[in-house]
């Protein structure tokens, strides 16, 4: 029996972890279809988790934070879409300049408030606001699957987010519009789709779920309010996790629960004797295992013809 | 091209593409984004609550300040490696974010004959910085040619691969240097010969440290006599003379280009892109690892997961993009970076704010850059309109 709910525990650890990566991935695997690859995930989350739980402490509301995480931002993502849609510039360089903007005002912002900001008597809120596991009477309790129903509320609605994300953008009309202006751009424009429209809601929406997601690992994992960085690279595997995903947001719950279980699993391999002189390294495993799957993925798109939309990272003009 | 007409004047803004682009455009954009980031980083300052006007005088005086400048050349000289290690592969678009583990490789491996000398192991003392300065370089450059090498053959993500060995490397010094690890100081190997320059110097064993033994005086890059300048900066601008030559004078600089222009087109001129992006990324790698081994030899003296705090693999990606991938430019932009990381570390002290806002300025100073971009492409004029 103990066994059992050591299972039990480790699956709630990597659902509750997955999730982080799953909220990310969603959103760019949004972005994606529409053509535009957005590099500032790393970033946006930072922001995000400083945005969310200043917000959730003041207002003494978890869900205030997770909404203006998610605002503040997709509004810094506008930043992106005006770069790479209307300014047509290079992707890369905007998406890296993001993540580096974010990455130092979030700490800033985030150390400034743990320094000038919160008292004690806020900082005393934060097990009021932060979100718990919630049991679900007797599916709760059963052996192993139990764990499927002891999450928080915020990975219930990320899973019900994968599944209408998947829902918009391969059974409805704007989803095919989406896809097809990330696979063609000239002929969607020519077929009366509104290419620069699609691509900046998809961007900015993108960019506010990696708010979302930075929120998520502050009020539901670690709460933590310090001046250094609490991201920790997931942006990137969530990033990563996209072409895991094949730019489906179904499969992106695959890897997204995968990456949390390998990230959760640390805490139970430094307990084995023959891990003891390498505990370090084992941080490191999700890292490794990411270029492996990447390597395999991108063996697999070769040789099956398949992978990313046509048009990614490409700019769209008129002329 | 196109043009607007702003409403309710005889005034429209007409944008049209440059046909030509003129050589000083792009230095014009970086400098013009440098200044516009520093003004509009004001604002964050507002937005804790300082002034602006306080902070920037601050920065002023640190600027000339003689003691605060070698603390801006200190930070600068690895960014100077780590930046123009990036000025190959970016011109061939292939986007090497990972000039932060190569970095930390270089490092570790320049601590090798270091952690041997420890042990009690001896060579003769001039040969220490050759050969902490070759290891730094093939191990920096092994580190880079596994994202090459991944890419070509099977089109796997560059940045991805990059970063994810970014982490790698740093997790790797965690465990060399962490106590009980391999390479701590306190590790019974060094005791005999470290414990007794400790006691020479006066000096204990901080129970619990995470670092390696300190790097003793003989294999430490010296000042240049007569200055306070170490003498790295003489190494930093020899490489950037070469990789302009390289750059501008061989057949490699020569195919870079043609594979930036089009990758496509490459392939059609017969040009081997296996073969290129490894020796490109050997070469960037190598460089990136000699940062790494400057930072230990020159500052630091020792190795530890301190040097990854600084971020000098990431500070080198906008250092080179600023730099326009000019090589000799990146040493000049890297000691603006200097200046102001330096400045930030000073604020820190003084007006507690966290340094990482210096990373905040950075990015905005990216972005502005980003955009700016825009300026190099098109020229935008206004223009008076009939009616």
């Amino acid at each position: 029996m103990v066994e059992l709910t050591m299972i039990n525990q480790f699956l709630i650890g990597a659902l509750t972890v997955g999730t982080i990566y799953l909220i990310a991935t969603l959103g760019e695997v949004l972005a994606e279809r529409s053509g535009i690859v957005n590099l500032g995930l790393e970033g946006l989350m930072e922001v995000g988790a400083t945005v969310g739980i200043i917000v959730a402490i003041f207002t003494e509301n978890p869900w205030l934070g997770f909404l203006t995480a998610f605002i503040t931002a997709a509004i810094i993502s506008v930043i992106h879409a005006f770069a790479c849609i209307t300014l047509k510039l290079n992707q890369f360089a905007s998406g890296l300049a993001l993540y580096i903007f974010g990455l130092g005002i979030g700490i800033t912002f985030r150390g400034y408030a743990r320094d000038v900001m919160l008292g004690p008597k806020e900082l005393m809120k934060i097990p009021k606001i932060r979100l718990y596991p919630v049991k679900i009477p007797l599916l709760g309790d059963l052996p192993v699957i139990g764990a499927l129903f002891s999450l928080n509320v915020m990975a219930y609605f990320a899973v019900i987010l994968s599944i209408v994300f998947w829902f918009i953008l391969f059974r409805t009309r704007i989803g095919l519009d989406i896809r097809s202006v990330g696979e063609n751009p000239a002929a969607a424009d020519a077929a009366g789709i509104n290419v620069f429209r699609l691509r900046y809601i998809a961007v900015i929406i993108g960019g506010g779920m990696a708010g979302l997601s930075g929120a998520y690992l502050m009020l539901a994992h670690t709460p933590q309010i310090m001046g250094a960085p609490i991201i920790l690279g997931r942006g990137w595997i969530a990033i990563a996790l996209v072409i895991f995903s094949f730019w489906n947001p179904l499969r992106a719950l695959l890897g997204a629960y995968l990456f949390g279980g390998l990230e959760i699993a640390y805490f139970w391999l430094q307990g084995i004797e023959i891990f003891k002189g390498v505990i370090p390294l084992l941080k490191a495993v999700p890292h490794v295992s990411a270029i492996i799957l990447l390597t395999i993925m991108s063996i697999e798109a070769l040789r099956r013809r398949i992978g990313a939309p046509e048009a990614l990272g490409k700019p769209y003009s008129r002329e | 091209m196109m043009a607007i007409r702003i409403p309710g004047t005889k005034y429209a803004v007409k944008v049209e593409k440059r046909l030509i682009v003129r050589r000083e455009i792009p230095a014009i954009v970086s400098i013009a984004s440098a200044i516009a980031g520093i003004l509009l980083g004001g604002l964050i300052f507002i937005a804790v609550g300082i002034s602006p006007i306080d902070v920037y005088s601050r920065i002023g005086r640190i600027a000339i300040s003689p003691t605060a400048l070698m603390g801006a050349i200190e930070i600068a000289l690895p960014i100077m490696f780590t930046s123009m290690a990036l000025v190959l592969p970016f011109r061939m678009a292939f986007y090497n974010i990972g000039g932060e583990g190569q970095f930390e490789v270089g490092a570790i491996a320049a601590m090798i004959p270091v952690i041997f000398y420890w042990s009690g192991m001896d060579l003769p003392q001039f040969l220490y910085l050759p050969i902490m300065f070759m290891l730094a370089f093939i191990a920096g450059g092994f580190w880079g040619l596994l994202p090459a090498f991944l890419r070509a053959k099977w089109r796997v993500n560059e940045i991805l691969v990059t970063l994810m060995l970014n982490t790698i490397s740093l997790q790797l010094i965690w465990w060399l240097t962490t106590p009980g690890g391999p390479w701590n100081e306190a590790n019974p190997a060094f005791k005999e010969r470290y414990l007794a320059y400790l006691k020479e110097l006066g000096v204990h064993l901080i129970p619990g440290f995470k670092g390696t033994p300190v790097i003793p005086e003989f294999a430490r890059l010296p000042r240049i006599p007569g200055t306070l300048v170490n003498s790295g900066i003489l190494v930093a601008i020899i490489i950037a003379a070469i990789l302009y030559f390289i750059c501008t004078k061989t057949l490699l600089g020569y195919e870079v280009r043609v594979v930036g222009d089009s990758e496509r087109g490459a392939m059609y001129a017969g040009i081997n892109y296996l073969k290129l992006v490894l020796i490109v990324m050997f070469i960037s790698g190598g460089l990136a690892g000699l940062g790494g081994f400057i930072g230990i030899t020159a500052f630091l003296p020792k190795l530890s997961p301190e040097i990854g705090v600084a971020g000098y693999g990431y500070a080198g990606i906008i250092v080179a993009w600023l730099a326009r991938l000019n090589p000799i430019a990146c040493l000049l932009v890297s000691f603006f970076f200097g200046i102001l990381t330096k400045s930030a570390d000073l604020l820190q002290q003084e007006l507690k704010i966290s340094r990482f806002i210096a990373v905040g300025f950075e990015g905005l100073i990216f972005i502005l850059l980003v955009l700016g971009d825009f300026f190099v492409h098109y020229k935008v004029r206004l223009i008076k309109v009939r009616r």
